[in-house]
């Protein structure tokens, strides 16, 4: 018959349902990260002191309008900046422009809250600024002129807005690549001018992606709490955390958790929809060099100061200002106390990465086997946790990790008679947990949208030659991914660094990351002190933005390694 | 019985049904295409075989053993049903050389299967590239790899799903030979799916033919393309010319001529299929002594097409159809408005109740 040896293998029948243990994995792990959400709306629920009535009359309108002026103005000003400085440096040529395109992500690694600090040291009356204008002016006193207040609202929004429209020039920057040239070049042969083809065909096909980086940047803004504590425009965020701690009121707490929620629910679907709404626009696979308008003179002069300022502003003098302060703090600053608090960063940050990288893979392998509808549910709810403001994150992981710690302490108190005292809440547990509910739709995203480089048949082909599911994701599907991964750890890994509130609200006692340190020190506007923390963060959030200029300019279309790789 | 077995399969995708119990065998050493139209359920049919498609209905065994019944609810996962599969896509593991994709399903111990396979890799012109990456192959290369990384493990069955559908037509020719000879050196039990009839017949022992979920005919290429089991067959099978006609006595009248259909009743109506090749045609002379009994038919035009030649015949008087289709082997181009006789072959004529299921 033949002269090939055949190798035999055992051969066992087992019953293997549609719904395995993948499936149910992941149907836990989306439990798990729902629970929050569940508990924040459970608690609002419960009856209790009658907070609601006395937050009414109080603060809360303070809150409601603080947020929706924020949101308003932040959303405002990402959206002008974002999209004004993408279409600059994909349709336009002027000096600079290639340097621009990468530049002008580097401001997305600074938290609101550092520059807030720097800006308002600064600002203040006695900051260089307006020191230098006295001087300048022969000024004495505050009586003799205006100077804006850095910290009001209209501040909130300006720093907000310098660190935030990343997100939507990104995507904005993204959509514009993608657009086809002949669509823009029917534009103008048609007779419309370079401004009236952007306004006309440009803008309306990019906007699904601009509107997706506006929400993302709301969401953030959502989410903020150390800027506006800082600068006393209370936000929602910032009346969670003060009900919480100062009213230890948990109802009060939670309610206006599910007021924010709301808030974040809204933001969420105009995100989906406007991710729904983007599968229309691609029409064409033809990618050539995009049409660029070469500027001259003044108008290249206009391009190139719209796109430096945000850079200069958001980046280079900030961090100018942390280096000069950490060269001139010296190695003081670099004690035992700043080695401990950035290990903890580190620590809390790479478990929580290395959790939600694991999470999200389950989740979407989980996914890609059982094709159930019930498990895309699942996995949405289970990826909402980035639009939920960190301060609802920490109630909705508290309040039932402390209940469930009283439970036991109890129960072993009346059998045993010995007090268990806090288990879980409070400890390192907890806020790894909180870390990664939040976090778990970055490495979610990244790693389910890469998975479909590895085609169904890959799967298949790794079943029949003898692969169990769980092989053939680590023989194909990990490998094939891998970069992704990375990127996808390395982004929860940043947002871990730079995450204020959840930390705050939820850390053991006298735990400190170099986030709760900075935030500390520049409440108390202890530049010299917090510039070296601070600075670890903005590098570590200047390496994920490294990566994703290296793997953009990689994956550009026709110029990607394999092509029988894509789906 | 030994092979692949598959019986009574039944599958629905939401409530369009897919497959309508079909059953097949396929022995060992014995090539079997499975062959229809797009969309008729074939690659369905492997998926099931292979255990990645859960079966609803019916049930599957491979050497003798069952490894899908859907009464018992038993289902062998792909990996331990011995079953090598391969892909329309390929489905190359990017992340892995030519090499490592083809010992993907060998276990590290079995080092004669091993020799066995570095030596056809020899032979298959692949061994230069064994430390390539995928995406460095040209289509025919990929092919090979991922026929030869089906086989490696030594399966039981072996299923192809559209194996020469990525490649050109004058590789496909030269890689379908290739494939052949491999397969019937290594004796494994064979189930191709193709929607291209020429190539079913040219790989097949043994040719089923599917429409709708259903196997309307299995039979040997030979027994398919001359003895059709209905009208879709023989259309599927290559072109014909459809004419309509009524039994008398046995036979059917045509415009050109008369053609058997013994198993019919007197006044059946019929349609009559006959084969472009099937057309005997003869130039009248313009100074034709005597009238000639058969009909005259005017040609329309006629092409040359190297091999053979093409010549389309209008049929006068607004009838249905309103030409025919002659294909006559050589160089045969008379000019527009030649007049022709022709001649039916009656191994390439087939008649069939008017209106029949399956046309």
């Amino acid at each position: 018959m033949s002269d090939a040896p055949s190798v035999t293998r055992r051969r066992a029948p087992a019953v293997l349902g549609r719904f395995d243990g993948w499936a149910a994995g992941a149907l836990v792990v989306s439990g798990l990260v729902a629970a929050p959400l569940i508990a924040v709306i459970v608690l609002a629920l419960t009856p209790s002191d009658d907070i609601w009535s006395h937050l009414l009359s109080t603060v809360l309108p303070l809150y409601a309008s603080n947020t929706v002026f924020l949101m308003t103005g932040v959303g405002a000003g990402t959206l002008i900046i974002g999209t004004a400085t993408a279409w600059l440096v994909t349709m336009c040529r002027f000096p600079g422009r290639r340097v621009f395109e990468w530049l002008l992500l580097l401001p997305m690694a600074i938290p609101a809250y550092v520059i807030a600090f720097l800006y308002t040291d600064l600002l203040e009356y006695a900051g260089p600024v307006q020191s230098a204008l006295r001087h300048a002016a022969g000024w004495t006193t505050r009586r003799d002129y205006w100077f804006p207040d850095i910290r009001s609202l209209g501040g909130a929004i300006a720093m907000m807005t310098l660190v935030l429209y990343p997100y939507v020039y990104l995507l904005a920057r993204a959509a514009f690549h993608e657009q086809s040239v002949c669509v823009l070049e029917v534009g103008r042969t048609l007779g419309r001018g370079p401004w009236r083809s952007f306004f006309t065909i440009a803008l309306p096909l990019a906007r699904p992606a601009i509107v997706v980086g506006v929400a993302l940047a709301m969401m953030e803004t959502l989410s903020d709490y150390g800027t506006v504590t800082f600068f006393e425009v209370p936000t929602f965020s910032a009346g969670i955390y003060d009900v919480w701690r100062n009213m230890s009121s948990v109802a009060g707490a939670a309610q206006l958790a599910v007021v924010l929620l709301v808030f974040a629910l809204i933001l969420v679907a105009a995100e989906r929809w406007a991710r729904r709404d983007r599968r229309f626009h691609h029409t064409t696979t033809k990618y050539r060099a995009l049409p660029s308008y070469r500027l001259g003179g003044g108008r290249a002069g206009l391009a190139f100061l719209i796109c430096a300022l945000p850079v200069l502003l958001g980046f280079v003098l900030p961090v100018g200002v942390l280096i000069e302060h950490s060269l001139r703090a010296g190695a003081d600053s670099f004690g035992w106390e700043y080695l401990g608090f950035a290990a903890n960063s580190l620590l809390l940050s790479s478990v929580s990465a290395a959790c939600a990288v694991a999470v999200g893979l389950l989740l979407a392998y989980g996914i890609r086997l059982g094709r159930s509808p019930l498990l895309k549910y699942a996995a949405r709810i289970a990826s909402l946790g980035y639009a939920v403001p960190g301060a609802v994150l920490a109630v909705g992981v508290l309040v039932p990790l402390a209940a469930f710690d009283n439970m036991v302490d109890g129960w072993m108190r009346q059998l045993v008679g010995v007090s268990t005292g806090l288990l879980l809440s409070g400890t390192l547990a907890a806020v790894t947990f909180g870390y990664v509910v939040r976090f778990l739709a970055l490495a979610y995203g990244a790693i389910d949208a890469s998975l479909a480089k590895v085609t169904p048949s890959m799967d298949g082909a790794a079943r029949t030659l003898g692969q169990t599911p769980g092989g053939a994701l680590a023989r194909v599907h990990v490998p094939i991914i891998r970069g992704s991964v990375l990127v996808a750890a390395m982004l929860v890994f940043v947002d871990g660094m730079k995450e204020l509130p959840m930390t705050l609200i939820m850390r053991p006692f006298n735990f400190e990351t170099l986030a709760t340190w900075v935030y500390v020190l520049g409440v108390t506007e202890r530049l010299q002190d917090y510039s070296p923390g601070a600075l670890v963060i903005v590098a570590a959030g200047v390496l994920p933005i490294i990566v994703m200029i290296r793997t953009t300019s990689r994956s550009r279309p026709g110029q990607g390694p394999g092509q029988g790789m894509t789906s | 019985m030994s092979g692949l077995r598959l019986t009574d399969v039944r599958h629905t995708y939401g409530v369009a049904p897919v497959l309508k119990n079909v059953s097949l065998d396929v022995a060992p050493g014995a090539l079997v295409t499975l062959v229809g139209p797009s969309g008729c359920g074939k690659t369905t049919l492997l998926r099931i075989a292979a255990g990645l498609e859960p079966l609803q209905a019916g049930s599957v065994s491979i050497d003798g053993v069952a490894v899908s019944d859907a009464t018992t609810g038993l289902h062998v996962p792909p990996e331990r049903r011995n079953v090598g599969l391969m892909f329309q896509d390929y489905a190359l593991f990017p992340h892995l050389t030519v090499r490592d994709n083809v010992l993907f399903g060998v276990p590290r111990g079995a080092t004669d299967r091993r020799a066995w396979l570095e030596s056809s890799m020899a032979r298959m012109g692949l061994t230069p590239l064994a430390a390539n990456y995928p995406h460095r192959l040209s289509g025919g290369e990929q092919q090979r790899v991922a026929l030869l990384r089906a086989i490696a493990p030594g399966p039981k069955v072996l299923l192809l799903d559209e194996p020469f559908s990525g490649l050109d037509v004058t590789l496909r020719t030269h890689v379908r030979e290739e494939t052949l000879d491999l397969l019937k050196e290594t004796g494994i039990a064979t189930l191709m799916v193709t929607h291209d009839p020429e190539e079913a017949m040219f790989m097949a022992d043994r040719i089923l033919v599917m429409n709708n979920g259903a196997v309307i005919q299995a039979g040997s290429p030979v027994d398919i393309y001359f003895r059709p089991a209905s009208a879709f067959v023989a259309a599927f099978f290559g072109p014909v010319n459809r004419l309509h006609g009524v039994v008398r006595a046995g036979r059917v009248e045509t415009l050109v001529g008369t053609v058997a259909a013994p198993n019919f009743r007197d006044g059946a109506a019929v349609e009559v299929l006959l084969r472009p090749e099937g057309l005997k045609l003869t130039v009248v002379p313009n100074d034709a002594p005597a009238p000639d009994p058969r009909p005259h038919l005017r040609v329309a035009w006629a092409r040359s097409l190297g091999r053979s030649s093409l010549v389309r015949l209008d049929i006068p008087g607004g009838r249905d159809p309103a030409f025919l289709q002659a294909r006559v082997f050589g160089s045969f181009l008379p000019e527009a408005g030649t007049a022709v006789t022709v001649e039916v072959d009656d191994t390439r004529a087939f008649v069939f109740a008017a209106g029949a299921p399956g046309n």
